[in-house]
């Protein structure tokens, strides 16, 4: 979820009245904190990111209906180079004048342009957003691909030129985003008219021609990016909220040398005018509200929806800066969220149903409460444990599921087993009071063909005397006590003594294993007494 | 010095009564009821059963293995002879009560005991009435006797079975799942795109080997490819290409929701309502506040006609029911396959308003492709942060604690 910082005072100046923490329901925000009034506020909708701006949250208490965007022509081009098509094909721009940035405006923008290229353009990988002096660059400009090698120019915070692979291994932005070029034999590259670089999307920007700096009039601003429909979304959010601090906004006409979802001759922004029509009945059978058309379109109004009814229907304009409008029932959320969660009358759930338990819990419970009837304590481990644990230390044979992107050693593999959880305990609690007999039923899952789950039921005894007979004892009341007949046979498992273990089979197949700790094992693991303990497969139980 | 009792002089005389079952049957199997009228029947079956010589089949009793020489019946003989036998059948038959020691060994013993303070009583008193004249201690009762670690549940899994407990109460079927899972049904049947930033917040866990799963359901991968691709009835989708062997990808579960589109796939009751407890998996840094496993319960309801009021009616219960909280409210919320959505809050006294879950209603653009025509209702409860907060647990990372000592002090609250 995106975190925005604002300043009350803008937020307050641009919405024309006061906030209060209970009014950001309507933008599912949460005031993370407040400091020398800049406010920490975390957006809830990760979908909305026209909310992700002081302007756009302000908007939602100021406007009614779709807000206008005032556009004029500029009659300025971009031109898309055939080269792009297949690496990142589409761009959408604008011109914003007499924008006077501050320092406040400036920052407020970069902030603006990097939750949306971060949260809404996949880290830049689907929509990349680039700020220019206007005054800069020669017009028409134009967006292609080009041989890493065959161009020069010095980046952002640099100095020196540098080739396109220089700056992906020497710039830090570079570094990071260079992944999303790399897999191309061409890079993307936007320049003048002159051939100046402006950029290099989605990476970064010229230090000559892509720099905005306090007091610049004039701004050009564009989005690269992968799908044509985001790309635009961007630039329309940022066009209002720069007309909303006060600029004007001309359009840029795109051309393209390919077919686009939109044509080849695409004006930005664009102002998409999506509708979309339900049935005003809609309202009460999804909200259990009884509005009026009246009512219904006031509340469209106040969240910024055209709205207007027509017999039983109603059809709303979708504001064209957002894309999470796709079905009647977006419609509803919102109708909802004007109307106040807090004034809408809570209704029981009527409906008879049986409740029960799964088979697995039924003999969890039935199984856990024998183990604690014969004086074993109840623990509960992480699932997630490591390779050595299960297979090295405990001496285990067992391919494992590991996992391809863990975050530490620790925790990189799935357990297949619950013993390594008991040793790992016992190993730690070396002057605690003996006898330990600890026992867990927990979820593992063994490799069988493919991932499978499985419980398990663990259960040790360590004391400064214990054995084999020990915990066979416990192994036979515990079946009785579940009503299992049952078999014990000689086994050969490396984690136990040899001609002290056994494999426990019920109904002809192996389920589990009962014997003494391998003195090995006891050792890797740090334990300095005997250990006897067993091990079942609850799918064994069942069966 | 042991003396043979009246039982035991009769089966000195007689046999012990498994003996002659045992002979009996020798002769062929008995009907139950006929054996039933033999002397001493229900000892004999005891300890013929004990001793594995007889067997039930068929409502008949059979003789199961001849049995081998009797030693008991030896000591019988012995005792009533020197008043002594061995050791082992010595103690049987005392056990047995067809022997008993005699008086004056007794009262001799019992009187050892006199004229001095005892700590424990010993039997020789109480049997020959000596303790009337024994000295006994007084002991200091105030103090709390040796500690002893009782076997119990672990705190947590207590409080979670309560939970359990108490949704089964509230009309819930619980559902159960692997945790190992495909990115098809953890997240792409909850219409979550593949590529959106939904996704960031469910940064999971991939399996390294094997990469891709088997088996998905082609009429039910095709309905939710479309559905993302081109949308349904009503909407127009996402608008993008799905990828569908990305679908098949091997994680571990990141929500539990997993389990709730999973039982819509495969035609759950109506009315119906369904939870689980399920432990998730996500890409975090561990803390006081975050565990790489961590537990989710989550559930929904089917019906006809469910609505947004009914969801919050359903929120305002759960929070009285799991929180205990005097004061709750509703607000409007975001997941991705939830529309209209909403979350829980709890006021806590001190912590202020505290997040207790969230909830929605089922997008259609999820229940279409799975075949489902009515509302759907669901919910899911941080139930990690709810248990720690009603047990008084600060650090996430004690609920797994390895800390026997703490374990054992732990008291079971529920």
């Amino acid at each position: 979820m995106p975190t925005i910082e604002v300043s009350r005072k803008m937020l307050e100046k641009l919405a024309g009245r006061k906030i209060a923490e209970g009014m950001l329901d309507r933008v599912k925000g949460e005031i993370e904190e407040e400091n020398n009034g800049t406010i920490k506020l975390e957006i809830g909708d990760t979908n909305r990111p026209d909310l992700w701006s002081v302007e756009g949250v302000a908007r939602v208490y100021r406007e009614k209906g779709v807000p206008k965007l005032k556009l004029r022509k500029s009659g300025k081009n971009i031109i898309v180079d055939k080269t792009v098509e297949t690496i990142r094909p589409y761009i959408a721009g604008f011109i914003a004048r007499k924008v006077n940035i501050t320092e406040e405006l400036l920052l407020d923008m970069i902030q603006l342009q990097e939750k949306i290229a971060e949260n809404f353009g996949r880290k830049r990988e689907k929509i990349s957003i680039g700020i220019y002096n206007y005054t800069d660059a020669k017009f028409p400009l134009q967006y292609r691909a080009v041989e890493p090698l065959s161009i020069k120019f010095a980046p952002l915070e640099f100095e020196e030129e540098m080739n396109l692979h220089e700056i992906l291994e020497k710039h830090p932005k570079g570094r990071q985003y260079g992944h999303i070029v790399k897999k191309h034999k061409l890079y993307p590259i936007f320049m003048d008219s002159t051939g100046q670089v402006l950029s290099f999307p989605p990476l970064i920007n010229s230090n000559r021609l892509g720099r905005v700096t306090k007091g610049t009039s004039d701004v050009f601003i564009e989005a690269t990016g992968s799908d044509i429909k985001p790309a635009i979304l961007a630039v329309n959010i940022i066009a209002l909220a720069l007309q909303d601090r006060g600029a004007s906004i001309e359009t840029i006409e795109v051309l393209y040398p390919y077919a686009t979802p939109l044509g080849k001759k695409i004006v930005t922004p664009l102002v998409f005018g999506e509708k979309i029509s339900f049935p005003q009945s809609l309202v009460q059978e999804r909200l259990g509200l009884e509005l009026g058309a009246d009512d219904a379109i006031s509340l469209l109004r106040s969240m910024q929806y055209d709205a207007i009814s027509k017999g039983k229907n109603i059809t709303v304009t979708i504001p064209y800066y957002r894309r999470d409008v796709m079905h009647p029932f977006d419609v509803m959320e919102d109708i909802a969220v004007a109307y106040g969660y807090g004034n809408i009358q809570p209704l029981e759930v009527k409906s008879f149903t049986p409740g029960g338990f799964s088979h697995f819990t039924s003999l969890s419970e039935r199984a856990r409460r024998s183990m604690i009837g014969m004086g074993f304590q109840e623990i509960m481990s992480p699932i997630l444990s490591n390779a050595t644990a299960l297979q090295e230390k405990t001496l285990s044979g067992e391919k494992v599921i590991e996992i391809e992107n863990y975050m530490s050693e620790t925790y990189s593999a799935v357990r297949n087993s619950v013993l390594p959880s008991l040793l790992n305990l016992l190993g730690k609690n070396l002057h605690v009071e003996y006898p330990h007999r600890i026992f867990e039923f927990g979820e593992c899952a063994v490799l069988d063909n493919g991932p499978k789950s499985a419980a398990m039921l663990a259960a040790c005894i360590a004391d400064t005397s214990v054995g084999y007979e020990d915990v066979s004892s416990v192994v036979d009341a515990l079946l009785g006590m579940l009503g299992v007949k049952y078999e014990l046979k000689p086994s050969k498992s490396g984690s136990f003594i040899d001609g002290r273990q056994a494999e426990i089979i019920i109904g002809k197949k192996p389920v589990g294993i009962v014997g003494e700790v391998h003195p090995q094992v006891l050792q890797n693991w740090g334990i300095g007494t005997p250990v006897a303990a067993f091990e079942i497969d609850a799918d064994g139980l069942i069966a | 010095m042991y003396k043979l009792t009246d039982e035991g002089k009769k089966y000195l005389e007689q046999g012990l009564p498994e003996k002659r079952l045992a002979d009996a049957l020798a002769k062929g199997p008995i009907s139950m009821a006929e054996a039933q009228k033999m002397e001493d029947f229900s000892v004999a079956m005891q300890w013929a059963k004990r001793n594995g010589w007889i067997e039930i089949r068929d409502g008949r009793l059979r003789l199961a293995m001849k049995p081998g020489k009797l030693e008991l019946q030896d000591a019988l003989a012995s005792v009533a002879k020197t008043g002594e036998a061995g050791a082992f059948n010595l103690q049987m038959l005392l056990s047995r009560n067809l022997a008993e020691e005699e008086r004056e060994d007794l009262v001799k013993k019992a009187r050892q005991y006199l004229g001095r303070e005892i700590a424990n009583i010993p039997p020789e008193l109480i049997k020959t009435g000596l303790w009337r004249e024994a000295k006994l201690k007084k002991y200091n009762v105030a103090v709390a006797g040796k500690k002893i670690y009782p076997g119990k549940k672990h705190h947590y899994a207590a409080f979670l079975d309560h939970v359990k407990q108490k949704l089964a109460f509230l009309g819930f079927e619980e559902m159960r799942g692997p945790i190992v899972e495909t990115e098809f049904w953890n997240m792409d049947a909850l219409f979550m795109p593949q590529h959106h930033s939904a996704r960031d917040i469910h940064d999971a866990y991939f399996v390294k080997e094997p990469k891709y799963a088997k088996g998905i359901d082609p009429a039910i991968l095709e309905a939710v490819k479309n559905a993302h691709e081109r949308g349904t009835a009503e909407s127009r989708g996402w608008e993008y290409q799905y990828d569908v062997q990305r679908a098949h990808r091997h994680i571990l579960r990141t929500q539990g929701t997993v389990l709730s589109a999973k039982t819509l796939a495969s035609r759950p009751r109506i009315p119906g309502k369904y939870f689980s407890v399920a432990r998730c998996f996500r890409h975090d840094v561990i803390d006081a506040t975050h565990l790489a496993d961590f537990f989710q319960v989550e559930g929904i309801i089917l019906d006809e006609g469910l609505n947004l009021r009914h969801l919050i009616g359903m929120l305002r219960m759960f929070g009285k029911e799991f929180a205990n909280a005097e004061q709750i409210k509703v607000t409007p919320s975001y997941f991705p396959f939830t529309e209209p959505s909403a979350s829980l809050y709890a006021k806590h006294p001190d912590m202020g308003w505290i997040e207790l879950g969230g909830a929605g209603m089922f997008r259609q653009e999820m229940l279409e492709p799975l075949g489902i025509n009515v509302p759907v209702v669901a919910w899911g409860l941080g139930i990690d942060r709810i248990g720690m907060f009603n047990m008084g647990i600060k650090d996430i990372r004690d609920l797994f604690s390895t800390d026997l000592n703490y374990l054992r002090s732990m008291e079971v609250t529920y």
